[in-house]
């Protein structure tokens, strides 16, 4: 790999995990607003269900969508395999738990100081829903900050479906490890600081995007 | 208008409340009264249907729909948005999305906070915010629970002088207050709430000059 | 927001897109050795072909050509290969070059490895004085080779010497040089190992550690959807004077490293 690449493999890790974080964040926000908002005797076993989850290895997620996308596999027609997106549904599937466990717990709290009001009020369900969405989005956006930092540093599943190929599905820590194997240490190293840069600067400018619009204590 | 028979709340083995056996009658305001934890947040609660008995029945004689109740909390919850959000808030929920708050903004003296963030109000404001949303929807019964509750003169005055002008006006109340002089000021009966067990109505004038037995304790303790 | 969404999409399928593509899965030391970086673009150049290429182990890579996951694979594990062909998963083998393993050390070599003078001499001098080593593990077309060797000392590495990484050419390397072990690798990988310490080559030159690479194509019997003729052409252009001669003219800091060796179909 050239120094001249570097550009295209960072674009390319924030492509996919941006990406991968708005779908996560699609699916795991409402959820884990839903799980907090209503009340059924599953809930404990949902929310442990989803912690556990948190810690599936990545490399069990890689698998499991690699079998799922191989053309031997059930979805192997979609010819998704070693593209992109497959290795977005990867990080999707590594993130989802964890966002949707961050949601819940934050939109837990907001719906106990919410909840009489709310039902005093007669708010309906997806009424209830769209209020502590939005009124704890702060919360939401750190969740989604953690789910995307997971998703770029992650290397175990996108390495499998995504088959580090140049110039197609190679990104930041498949570079890493691809340069650490071949005994250029201090170019992995480098790499390594770039992803930590761009995580950096992703969580700075989400958190001046939404300071400017409301006061920093919400 | 609503009576209780034998209604009680209990939660995680803890009895809250009861049981009670109790009839309120429809008009003006009523005050309930007694000792701290003695379940008077908890009468208020199930009236409105917050908590659902555990044991007993609740019984309205003239039903009060749920949209024509309002309650104001001890301590108010106001959402993380602008004093114009959180008055329009009921009337919001019911799908209208653009109310027009400048009476009701007038009656609380909000007119000039209506752009602020609630997080920045004091305490009596957050207070009036409270009221206002409550009232916002006209409804004909509305429990306070400690109206006011740590505020100063001024503001409990402000705040008495709009829970009469909403009686005036036809509503129905049911408050509870710690301050004696208070429920005297405000109240046409008072319910005894002692240990989980209610007793009353008793006309204001006739439970200050002789309380009843369960009462005399309370009286003699505060001021 | 609509704008970085296309932005995003446009990144993903940029490289999509262009042209028809072919994919092969290749072993590590194919790419470590820096071979692959010299052949791609000349192979995309001449076939007109967008060519992807999976770096994986020999196992993994014969795995993603039985399943129908790549065009073809360029592996070098003999047997395996003759199972893979056997086994229909592949249509036929074709020999391309071959490269040599060689053994590598502390330059202290305190097992006397560099005295022996066959490639099972030295790794029965490693077991006698159970100095540390290196093994891929990872059922590559080295680990394999590797394994044979043991094979003809009479009697298989055990003990907590031998260690197994599991890993990669150059994650193996790595470990080696950490931990002060013996390894085996194929010239290439080494000569182009950015992280060699005071390791050198101690034995080498032994016919049994020449290290055959072959290409087999799947069989689109089998997955229809095989760009079958992608991977003809990919091959023909490997067997062909072009890609024979550039094979042979590749060098790592001036040593030959792969020697062509592609017959007549």
């Amino acid at each position: 790999m050239e120094w001249a690449d570097l550009g295209e493999i960072t674009l390319r890790s924030l492509a996919v995990s941006l990406s991968a974080t708005a779908l996560a964040a699609a699916i795991a926000m409402p959820f884990g607003a839903w799980l907090a908002v209503r009340p059924f005797a599953g809930r404990r076993w949902a929310v442990a269900t989803l912690n556990a989850l948190i810690g599936i290895p990545p490399v069990v997620v890689g698998l499991v969508v690699y079998l799922l996308l191989s053309r031997s596999g059930p979805l192997g027609v979609l010819g998704l395999l070693f593209t992109p997106w497959a290795m977005i549904l990867a990080q999707v599937v590594i993130i989802t738990p964890l966002i949707a466990s961050l949601t819940h717990q934050a939109m837990r709290d907001l719906w106990l100081t919410y909840r009489d009001l709310l039902v005093s009020l007669n708010a309906t369900q997806s009424q209830r829903l769209r209020l502590v969405l939005w009124d704890g989005r702060r919360a939401l956006l750190t969740a989604a900050l953690a789910g995307f930092g997971r998703a770029i540093g992650e290397v175990g599943a996108i390495m499998i479906v995504g088959g580090n190929i140049d110039h197609a599905t190679r990104v930041l820590t498949t570079a890493i490890t691809l340069e650490t194997s071949k005994g250029n240490l201090w170019f992995a190293v480098t790499l390594g600081a770039v992803l930590i840069v761009l995580s950096l600067a992703v969580s700075l400018t989400a958190h001046a995007l939404t300071r400017t619009e409301r006061r920093a204590q919400w | 208008m609503v009576r209780l028979d034998g209604a009680a709340l209990h939660r995680d083995g803890h009895r809250l409340l009861g049981p009670v056996t109790l009839a309120l009658g429809g008009v003006g305001i009523t005050a309930v009264v007694g000792p701290n934890g003695s379940g008077k947040t908890s009468l208020l609660r199930v009236l409105h249907g917050l908590d659902k008995p555990t044991a007993g029945a609740i019984f309205w004689d003239n039903p009060v729909g749920a949209p024509d109740q309002s309650f104001v909390f001890q301590k108010p919850v106001l959402l993380r948005r602008s004093v114009r959000e959180n008055v329009a808030l009921p009337l919001k929920l019911r799908g209208n999305s653009d109310p027009n708050l400048s009476d009701i903004a007038e009656e609380f003296d909000l007119t000039h906070l209506l752009d602020r963030p609630a997080v920045d109000l004091s305490g009596g404001e957050i207070q009036r915010v409270a009221l206002a949303r409550a009232w916002v929807t006209r409804p004909r019964l509305v429990f306070l629970d400690e109206p006011c509750a740590n505020l100063d003169q001024a503001a409990t005055a402000a705040v008495e002088r709009s829970i009469a002008a909403q009686v005036a006006q036809g509503a129905r109340i049911i408050m509870t207050s710690h301050s004696r002089a208070q429920v005297r000021r405000l109240a046409q009966d008072v319910v005894f709430v002692g240990d989980g067990a209610a007793h009353g109505p008793y006309p204001a004038d006739g439970f200050f000059a002789s309380p009843p037995d369960a009462a005399r304790t309370w009286m003699e303790e505060g001021t | 927001m609509i704008r970085i969404a296309l932005a995003l999409a446009f990144i993903l399928s940029a490289t999509a897109g262009a042209g028809q593509t072919m994919r092969m899965a290749v072993t590590t030391s194919f790419q470590n050795s820096g071979l692959a970086t010299v052949l791609l673009p000349e192979i995309e150049a001449d076939t007109q072909l967008e060519i992807q290429m999976l770096v994986v182990g020999t196992g993994q890579a014969l795995r993603l050509g039985a399943a129908g996951d790549v065009d073809a694979v360029l592996v070098h594990a003999p047997a395996a290969e003759a199972q893979q062909v056997g086994a229909g998963h592949a249509t036929h083998r074709r020999e391309i070059m071959y490269n040599d393993f060689v053994i590598l050390g502390p330059k202290s070599d305190p097992a006397g490895v560099a005295t022996a003078t066959t490639a099972s001499q030295a790794f029965a001098a490693l077991a006698a004085a159970r100095t540390p080593f290196a093994s891929r593990g990872d059922d590559s077309g080295t680990h394999k080779a590797e394994l044979a060797i043991w094979a003809s000392t009479g009697a298989m590495p055990q003990g907590r010497w031998y260690v197994e990484t599991g890993a990669g050419m150059g994650a193996t390397l790595n470990t080696a040089v950490g931990l002060g072990a013996y390894v085996m690798a194929d010239r290439a990988s080494w000569l182009n190992f950015g992280n060699k310490a005071d390791f050198e080559i101690l034995f080498e030159g032994d016919p049994p550690l020449n290290n055959q690479y072959s290409f087999l194509p799947t069989n689109p019997a089998r997955h229809p959807h095989i760009d079958a003729a992608a991977a003809k052409a990919v091959e023909d252009w490997l067997v062909g004077p072009k890609g024979q001669a550039m094979i042979g003219a590749y060098r790592v800091n001036g040593v030959q490293v792969f020697f062509p060796n592609a017959t007549a179909p």
